[in-house]
């Protein structure tokens, strides 16, 4: 029975006599250390057996709801068939949640899920019982998404949890969490949530259908999902929104899009997901819209500067030094004047060197960041300077990108490569490479959709009510209008 | 995939040959000329003030480099040949071309100027009776190109200044609209 995932045991059933479907089960987890099984009887008369994995299961609730009052039971063989069943489910058995099934496969999940299986001889049948207790991450602050102003619970790795935490904020019958099961051999849990007055049915089936599709080992991250489902595969801007905050997940669903939780992981993919929302943060609603307003400007600056500002400065300097002010174009040239390599060579040293920083940062002890930032980047750009391997104007500009690209962690990624591209083609071809490359990018935005959306949906409109939270973040008393892609349109009165 | 390997090397090649990528020039890799001066009496003389940077890169000071030749094209030969770097024009504040110069070889001159496009069209032409006089102010200014101009329209520096006695011999300055701008020559 090796080598066979849970789909293999979809068709099987017990055989109903205990000593063999027993020695079934422990066969399919001979090689599971952890596995566990106790035989007892029920009532004194009716031998039974329970399975579950040691540290998945919470062990009071093994004994105190399932194998005292089992023990202490009034129950004797003479009592019919169907009643020993019936009696034990409403009688005996003091836990919140169990499942009667004839079907090895979900009896094989239950027991993998931090469930007991309970069998009794002479049945077929057998109880999976709730009594899950892995131990699981407090509800914190998500590190990435730290907020001035705001809630600060973030999601955790249990998708239970997760879901309650949408529960409790949106306290409406209306919200609708479908679970649905994916990964040939992890059978991850993936819970569909949306509120079925606001979400479009077809995005919802549409999101279904594609999560059907997926035909992978295993499903550990919402990760796995999203590049599954997303409209291009290969694009480098993504096209869900992931997010670890069930406030903005909540925000999300009164939209009308429609959300994906994965068990095991702390993120979230909400659908669709627009251009725009790459340039919104959480502290732009919880904070005064003038404040939250300004955020955003200096945002979609930051795009343009950390995608284009190296590319504009190396053609300036490279090509077209006569478009540079006197004053710049003589600062430039006594600063570059001893400088030992080309400016494009330089910037993609710098632009690199960044990038080793940046990922460096991210991956030290928390208690060396500090000091790694300190040495890369004060330490190193100053002895760099100052021994005329690289230039200052070169080190502003493009420490000035990558500070830039800070400011938008959702496409860090996007922004690096066109950055990377721009700064190439400006070395090759001057500002006419630059401009290729943003008219490049701009046609590749515009060709972009999320389940169906235009990715750029919103953003060239010239109606109020649909730019209100694109370039700028209205009122609150201003957002009458939902977005244009959920069935109830408004919002407030 | 073959086509879009050779379809990608077109697009480059043809972007390299429009763009003239071939011909970068990083601004430190050439000469930054502050003023050009053209003296034509028996031979043309070409003086040109170019920009330097200190051993210390704290300061930018100027050089002057004359040439001479029979004709504009030799002149400008004979100079190049001493100048370790390209001459850059783009930022060129001042033409200064000697008062004294006929009317057949100013205009020579002018239609140079006018019709070279790395020379700023809003670059003034001064008219002076000394140019070496004038251009031999550098240790008093960072640049005479980038100075004169500022002498002769707001009259900020001390009277008893080199330049502003040379500045003083100007006896026209004249810009050009456009590079069509054949009138302003007359």
């Amino acid at each position: 029975m090796e080598n066979k995932n849970i789909s293999f045991y979809k068709t099987k059933n017990l055989s109903g006599k205990l000593s063999a479907d027993t020695e079934t089960i422990k066969e399919i987890f001979k090689k599971d250390g952890m596995f566990r099984s106790r035989k007892f009887s029920v009532g004194k008369t009716i031998p039974a057996a329970l399975f579950f994995f040691d540290g998945m299961v919470d062990s009071l609730s093994l004994s105190e709801s399932i194998m005292k009052p089992l023990c202490s039971a009034l129950i004797d063989k003479r009592a019919e068939n169907e009643n020993i069943l019936s009696l034990i489910e409403q009688n005996y058995i003091f836990a919140g949640e169990l499942k009667k099934t004839d079907n090895l496969a979900e009896m094989l999940e239950g027991i993998m899920y931090g469930d007991t299986l309970l069998l009794i001889n002479g049945y077929k049948e057998a109880f999976v019982i709730n009594t899950k207790g892995f131990k699981i991450r407090s509800v914190e602050e998500p590190p990435n998404e730290r907020v001035a102003l705001g809630p600060r619970e973030g999601f955790c790795e249990s998708i239970t949890v997760n879901t309650s935490l949408l529960r409790r904020k949106l306290q409406t019958p209306d919200f609708c969490t479908e679970m649905i099961c994916c990964g040939r051999r992890t059978g991850t849990r993936i819970a569909l949530c949306y509120l079925s007055s606001l979400a479009d049915s077809s995005l919802v089936e549409e999101v279904k259908k594609r999560i059907a599709k997926i035909d992978i080992d295993g499903v550990l991250d919402t990760n796995y999902i999203s590049e599954s489902i997303r409209d291009k595969n290969l694009g480098i801007f993504k096209t869900l929104g992931t997010t670890e905050r069930p406030d903005v997940v909540a925000a999300r669903l009164l939209e009308g899009r429609v959300a994906l939780l994965c068990d095991g992981s702390p993120s979230a993919i909400t659908a669709p997901f627009l251009f725009s929302e790459n340039f919104q943060t959480d502290d732009d609603y919880y904070l005064n819209f003038f404040v939250g307003s300004l955020g955003r400007v200096l945002r979609i600056l930051s795009f343009f500067i950390a995608c284009f500002f190296t590319g504009i400065y190396v053609s300036l300097v490279t090509f077209h030094a006569g478009l540079l002010p006197t004053n710049s174009a003589l600062a430039v040239f006594r600063l570059r004047a001893a400088a030992p390599s080309s400016t494009l060579t330089e910037s993609l040293l710098l632009i690199m060197a960044f990038e080793v920083l940046k990922e460096a940062c991210s991956k030290a002890p928390h208690d060396t960041v500090t000091a790694l930032g300190i040495v890369g980047g004060l330490v190193l750009g100053d002895a760099a300077v100052n021994s005329d391997t690289i230039s200052a104007p070169t080190l502003i500009i493009v420490a000035l990108s990558g500070i830039c690209s800070i400011m938008l962690p959702r496409i860090r990624g996007p922004i690096f490569f066109i950055n990377l591209l721009s700064t190439v083609s400006a070395g090759l071809f001057g500002l006419f490479g630059v401009f290729s490359v943003g008219i490049f990018v701009t046609l590749y935005i515009l060709n972009l959709t999320s389940f169906g959306i235009d990715y750029t949906e919103m953003l060239f409109s010239p109606s109020f009510q649909n730019i209100k939270d694109v370039l700028f973040r209205a009122s609150w008393k201003n957002m009458i209008i939902r977005p244009p892609f959920n069935k109830n349109k408004r919002r407030q009165k | 995939m073959k086509k879009l390997i050779f379809a990608l090397s077109l697009f480059v090649a043809i972007s390299v040959f429009l763009c003239s990528c071939t011909a970068t020039r990083e601004i430190d890799e050439q000469s930054i000329v502050s003023a050009i001066g053209f003296d034509w009496s028996d031979r043309l003389t070409v003086t040109v003030e170019v920009l330097t940077v200190d051993i210390d890169r704290k300061y930018v000071s100027t050089r002057t480099f004359t040439a001479s030749g029979t004709d504009i094209e030799s002149a400008f030969n004979s100079l190049n040949k001493k100048l370790p770097k390209r001459l850059f024009y783009d930022h060129c504040a001042a033409i200064i071309i000697s008062a004294d110069t006929d009317e057949k070889h100013l205009k020579k001159l002018l239609y140079t100027c006018i019709d070279e496009p790395t020379i700023n069209l809003s670059t003034p032409v001064v008219f002076t009776d000394d140019i070496a006089l004038l251009l031999s102010c550098s240790h008093e200014s960072a640049a005479v190109g980038y100075d004169i101009m500022e002498v002769l329209r707001h009259n900020k520096k001390e009277e008893q200044s080199r330049l502003y006695k040379a500045a003083r011999q100007t006896k026209n300055i004249l810009t050009f609209k456009n590079r069509n701008d054949k009138a302003a020559l007359k």
